[in-house]
């Protein structure tokens, strides 16, 4: 009598603890599928929102394409001016640089706006993500910080997408002065802008470091 | 006895020659490499900025892509533009 209750009883056990196996996998399993939800809705709520800056940063690229158009006749006007000062020049090889070099003032111009548009893309890419990660209320100041030196830089492109580069030739003798000057007022804005997109990417690495 | 001393001298100065061309050379070459490793830096800075970053929020992930994400100079292009400017 007493084997056959020690047999049912350790019969009874084994069931007990198969089913807390079961039980404990449905638990692992349920945990596993909330944790791939969760990861679902923030990979899509990331992507919506990169979606989103991606379009205002289009919007950005697309007034400055803008802008660049209206300029054109402005432009044009001023290459006239600047073909007509060319003549000035005796020395044909002077005269072919100064004019390559003429045309190069805009066309280094345009490579460094795009390219520090991309570049504010990318940190404002790196922002959106780091705002959808659990620990970013412990960061939001310098979250801030990092947007506001994101918009100073955008300002600064901007602005400087605006200007116009032209060498003002005055005569033959002066040339080297005129083109160097142009040269170097470029030089001057390309370098302030950069100082304010290296702010913002500075802030942006302070906004991960603090994370660490 | 004079001849094989004036011999001597010629290789002598040929060889310090040789030497000083070799050394000259070596400059010249280090600088252009220097040159076209920065002007390829920033090629390469400008092709990265224009991919979009991924959906991992993961800390490393974004290290990553920050550290990719290179503001570049636009130093040698406008030094470059100076240094032809100094020739007119």
């Amino acid at each position: 009598m007493k084997s056959k209750l020690s047999l049912l009883l350790a019969s009874l056990l084994l069931v007990f603890s198969v089913g807390f196996v079961f039980a404990d996998d449905d638990v692992d399993d349920d945990s596993m599928e909330t944790r791939d939800r969760v990861r679902d809705e923030v990979e899509q709520r990331v992507s919506d929102r990169l979606e989103a800056a991606e379009a205002k940063r289009m919007e950005v690229r697309d007034r400055i394409e803008v802008q660049r158009e209206e300029r054109s006749q402005t432009l044009e006007q001023k290459r006239e001016q600047f073909q007509e000062r060319l003549q000035l020049i005796k020395d044909e090889r002077k005269k072919a640089a100064t004019e390559k070099l003429n045309t190069r003032l805009s066309t280094v111009k345009d490579k460094w706006v795009d390219h520090w548009n991309n570049v504010l893309t990318r940190l404002e890419g790196v922002l959106v993500k780091i705002e959808e990660r659990d620990d970013a209320n412990d960061v939001t100041s310098e979250i801030a910080t990092a947007r506001t030196a994101i918009a100073a830089a955008q300002t600064s492109i901007n602005e400087l997408s605006a200007k116009t580069y032209e060498i003002e030739i005055t005569d033959e003798e002066g040339l080297g002065d005129d083109v160097s000057s142009a040269v170097a007022t470029l030089k001057d804005d390309l370098t302030e802008v950069g100082t304010d997109m290296k702010a913002a990417h500075d802030a942006v690495t302070t906004v991960i470091s603090a994370l660490k | 006895m004079k001849s094989e001393k004036g011999v001597t001298v010629i290789v002598m100065i040929l060889i310090v020659f040789i030497l000083v061309a070799i050394g000259v050379l070596m400059l010249l070459n280090n600088s252009g490499t220097s040159q076209e490793a920065m002007v390829s830096e920033n090629e390469k800075a400008i092709e990265m900025a224009s991919e979009p970053v991924s959906t991992d929020t993961d800390l490393n992930t974004l290290e990553k892509e920050l550290d990719d994400t290179k503001v570049g100079s636009p130093d040698e292009d406008v030094n470059g533009m100076l240094e032809e400017a100094s020739t007119l």
